[in-house]
């Protein structure tokens, strides 16, 4: 990252975030003092074995969970609630059932002061002929594909234009193929309406082909390990992935990982 | 692939047709049960049955009063009880304090029967519609209150977090997220309510009811006149059917969103 960029105000800063359960049989520390400066049009992919605590990282930015100790702040306040300027795309897309894929769109645009409803129509219509779904404007969630679900998801975060994105394992739930077609999109729709992403993934391929810096978390007490630059410049597609680069970056943070996995089964 | 095939095979037969078919054979058991000597007594011949629409409706007078006496009663004890319950079961699903304390009120009230609580009912709110009423009203609440509540409490929790993220405070996640996710369970309530109410009948029509189905089947049974008894019994049934196809009318078009296996 350039020196100058340093001296900025950096868009999210975590600052010793703890987070401890208390639960039946004891307490849990779920993440133990979690540090990290997110830049403006950042995109972040979090990495790290299961209960490492990277949701939870993601809940507590988001607004949704609160920090046992230490603070988020974005845009320099402090992180109380939630609030539209995050917007969050979940893993088990969260699509209202019984709203159509239009109205799901402008579920967030109908809470916003100020706009007509022609434009709130309109927003919504954008964002989802940016995710390729006008021709099911007016399907069901139910008579659509998981793939398709998660696209509508995405729209939906989008339209309300949040400054910062927060996805939790998206893509997660879908096959390898509808996977890839929507990372490849994914990254489209970042080049083309920047915004800063934090993105939480188990797949390290994923992260590199989608990060600026990839961030590794260590196994229960969760805390950062590493933050690694992922040094290819962005356009990127799946032929990314082919780059030497690439492999040397996924080999690298595959050992670190790795590690962490065993860790947990001890 | 065997089994798929003769599924194909049932599911080409039109539902009216086996709606006839399930009559059809229950009246061929109709007939074997009025037959068999143990259990002729219990089962007139369905001549007999048929013939008491004419005694109780013409030649007494009775059949139609009784009809919009129960219905009247029904209808009323239902609504207050799912004006009360639907609420209630908000209320307990929103606020813990107001589940801790009401909870084993109902769990508790649920189990009585009610013929047991007639006369105390009675008591309070005299001899009549009144406690008619208040007998079905009390079974109907204590049903639609508990599967009302545990469609609010199931609601899917990513669906209230997708809400908060895109800005719902607590009126907008009530109104359009909790109340439409409740919709197939409140529905379910609307159906267990109207087949206790129903079943509630007999208890609520033991308060020294002048007409009613459930005072008439227990009056008819006293003197042994079956045929019309088995008739009023039928009346019941079919209109607890009845209630359920116009149900099943409103299911359709107010849940289809609501992904369902195909049967």
């Amino acid at each position: 990252m350039a020196g100058e960029e340093r001296n900025l105000i950096p868009k999210v800063q975590i600052k010793d975030v703890k987070k401890i359960y208390e639960g039946r049989n004891g307490q849990t520390i779920a993440l133990n003092g979690a540090n990290l400066d997110i830049y403006d049009n950042e995109f972040i992919c979090v990495v790290g074995p299961s209960g490492c605590g990277k949701s939870t990282l993601l809940n507590i930015i988001a607004g949704l969970h609160e920090a046992t100790s230490g603070e988020v702040l974005v845009d320099g306040v402090k992180v109380e609630g939630t609030g539209v300027d995050r917007g969050v795309v979940f893993q088990q897309y969260a699509l209202f059932p019984w709203l159509t894929v239009k109205k799901n769109v402008m579920f967030g645009l109908n809470l916003k002061k100020g706009m007509t409803d022609a434009e709130r129509e309109e927003t919504a219509l954008k964002y989802i002929k940016m995710v390729g779904l006008e021709k099911f404007v007016n399907s069901y969630p139910k008579e659509l594909s998981g793939g398709m679900k998660q696209r509508v998801a995405i729209a939906r975060a989008y339209a309300v234009n949040p400054s910062l994105l927060l996805m939790d394992e998206p893509f997660g739930a879908l096959d390898a193929q509808t996977r890839t077609q929507l990372q490849t999109e994914l990254l489209k729709t970042w080049e083309e309406e920047k915004k800063t992403c934090f993105f939480i993934t188990h797949d390290v391929e994923e992260a590199i082909l989608l990060a600026s810096r990839v961030v590794v978390m260590s196994a229960r007490p969760g805390r950062i390990k590493e933050v690694i630059d992922i040094d290819i410049p962005y356009p990127r597609n799946q032929e990314t992935k082919m780059l030497p680069r690439f492999t040397e970056l996924k080999n690298y943070i595959w050992q670190n990982v790795y590690k962490e996995y065993l860790e947990v089964q001890k | 692939m065997n089994k798929t095939k003769k599924v194909d095979i049932i599911g080409k037969i039109p539902k009216w047709a086996w709606l006839c078919l399930s009559l059809l054979s229950a009246v061929v058991l109709w007939f074997f049960l009025s037959k068999n000597p143990t259990t002729s007594l219990s089962f007139p011949p369905l001549s007999e049955v048929f013939k008491a629409y004419h005694t109780m409706a013409v030649e007494r007078g009775k059949f139609w009063p009784d009809v919009w006496a129960s219905m009247r009663s029904v209808g009323i004890g239902f609504l207050l009880g799912f004006v009360f319950g639907v609420p209630v079961a908000f209320l307990m699903a929103w606020y813990r304090p107001v589940r801790f304390i009401i909870e084993p009120w109902i769990q508790f009230v649920r189990n009585i029967p009610p013929l047991a609580y007639v006369p105390l009912v009675v008591l309070a709110a005299g001899v009549g519609a009144k406690a008619q009423i208040v007998v079905i009203c009390i079974a109907t609440f204590l049903t639609i209150t508990v599967t009302v509540f545990q469609g609010v409490i199931n609601v899917d929790e990513t669906l209230i977090k997708a809400a908060r993220v895109l800005g719902a405070n607590d009126t907008v996640l009530f109104v359009k997220v909790i109340f439409p996710a409740t919709t197939p369970f409140i529905i379910t309530a609307v159906r267990l309510g109207i087949s206790v109410a129903l079943t509630t009948l007999i208890a609520a029509e033991s308060t020294g009811a002048v007409a009613g189905l459930g005072m008439r089947i227990k009056a008819l049974s006293q003197v042994f006149e079956n045929a019309e008894m088995m008739f009023y019994i039928i009346v019941v049934g079919v209109i607890g059917m009845l209630a359920e196809k116009v149900l099943k009318f409103f299911e359709r078009r107010l849940t289809s969103w609501q992904e369902k296996r195909e049967i």
